[in-house]
């Protein structure tokens, strides 16, 4: 599944059968090269996290959790979110100072959250190569 | 292959981490002529509040010199240097370039760059007698490993003249053939 498909996605709570909020932002952490979490919006409280931990399943329709509770505030440095910072589209270099962007999308496992992929012009990078994803580009290893 | 970039490409290029945030822009290439090896480069202030930076980065600091970023350990300190030391030890922009027989062949314009590691392997001149069709145009002028001499003007063997090359991109290879020939002859 690619990030990108999960933008919008409806966030269901199972306890009340209700929507918790809709996903804005899929926030990736480039160290563990996993899904940190989702950024909601249109959420009835004032939290609008929701940890990938926290998630009971990401199916193809919604993502759903086990109770209202399990939404909190988002921790700092939990990561880069694709949309907001520009991830998606953005600059791509590789660690020898070469442009081979921008990244189209990201490639994760919808059970573990792990980056299987990143979509890029020329193709598919395996997720070892990624190094970092900063504020200015996302960082990989040179393929050549 | 070898990558090679002039000196003058360096300059505007972003200083990133390899965490992908951007710390600050190149300014100048700082280089040692008699070496023949870039020392660094000094910086300005990234986005609106440009400016030259105190800090300068060293050579042993970069990981990579590529031609979309001068790429640097996530963790790089910055140090500030003192006055006079970040200035190398000079400028060959506009020296003359002559053979050690005597004969000039013109006036740098750029240095090229082995990005690899970081040494000076070539001058961009421009020559001083071309015919006219080809006026302006700049040449690439082969170095032998060992480095010129440089003082009131840049000495290279005469050998050099036969490999100069007239791009960029062939220059990687006539370098290679230059300094096979001289470690042959020697």
């Amino acid at each position: 599944m690619n990030v990108s498909e999960l933008v919008g996605r409806p966030v269901l709570d199972l306890s009340t059968a209700t929507t918790a909020g809709r996903i804005d932002d899929i926030v990736v952490d480039a160290a563990s090269r996993c899904v940190a979490g989702f950024r909601l919006a249109k959420t009835s409280g004032p939290s609008t996290w929701l940890a990938w931990d926290n998630v009971a399943a990401v199916g193809a329709d919604a993502v759903t959790i086990e109770r209202p509770d399990l939404l909190t505030e988002e921790p700092n440095g939990s990561g880069r979110g694709v949309r907001s910072d520009k991830v998606l589209g953005g600059r791509l270099l590789t660690d020898e100072g070469r442009d081979v962007g921008p990244l189209a999308d990201i490639e994760i496992d919808a059970e573990s959250g792990a980056v299987r992929s990143l979509i890029v012009p020329t193709g598919r990078m395996a997720p070892e190569a990624l190094l970092g994803i900063g504020s200015y580009a996302t960082i990989v290893h040179d393929p050549r | 292959m070898k990558a090679l970039l002039r000196g003058t490409d360096l300059v505007g290029l972003p200083v990133v981490t390899l965490a992908g945030d951007d710390i600050a822009d190149v300014r100048d290439v700082l280089f040692d002529a008699d070496a023949g090896q870039v020392l660094g480069f000094t910086l300005n202030k990234r986005g609106r509040l440009k400016g030259r930076m105190k800090e300068t980065l060293d050579r042993q600091q970069i990981h990579a010199v590529g031609p979309a970023a001068i790429m640097v350990p996530p963790d790089v300190e910055l140090v500030e240097q003192a006055r006079g030391d970040r200035d190398g030890s000079g400028n060959v922009l506009a020296d003359s370039v002559m053979t050690d027989t005597g004969v000039r062949v013109g006036t740098v314009t750029d240095v090229v760059i082995d990005t690899a590691d970081g040494r000076v392997v070539g001058y961009e001149v421009l020559p001083s007698d071309e015919p006219d069709q080809r006026k302006g145009r700049r040449s690439y002028l082969p170095l032998p490993e060992t480095g010129a001499v440089s003082g009131e003007a840049l000495i290279v063997p005469a050998s050099a003249i036969d490999y100069i090359s007239t791009d960029l991109a062939g220059f990687g290879e006539a370098i290679t053939r230059y300094r096979d020939m001289l470690g042959k002859s020697a």
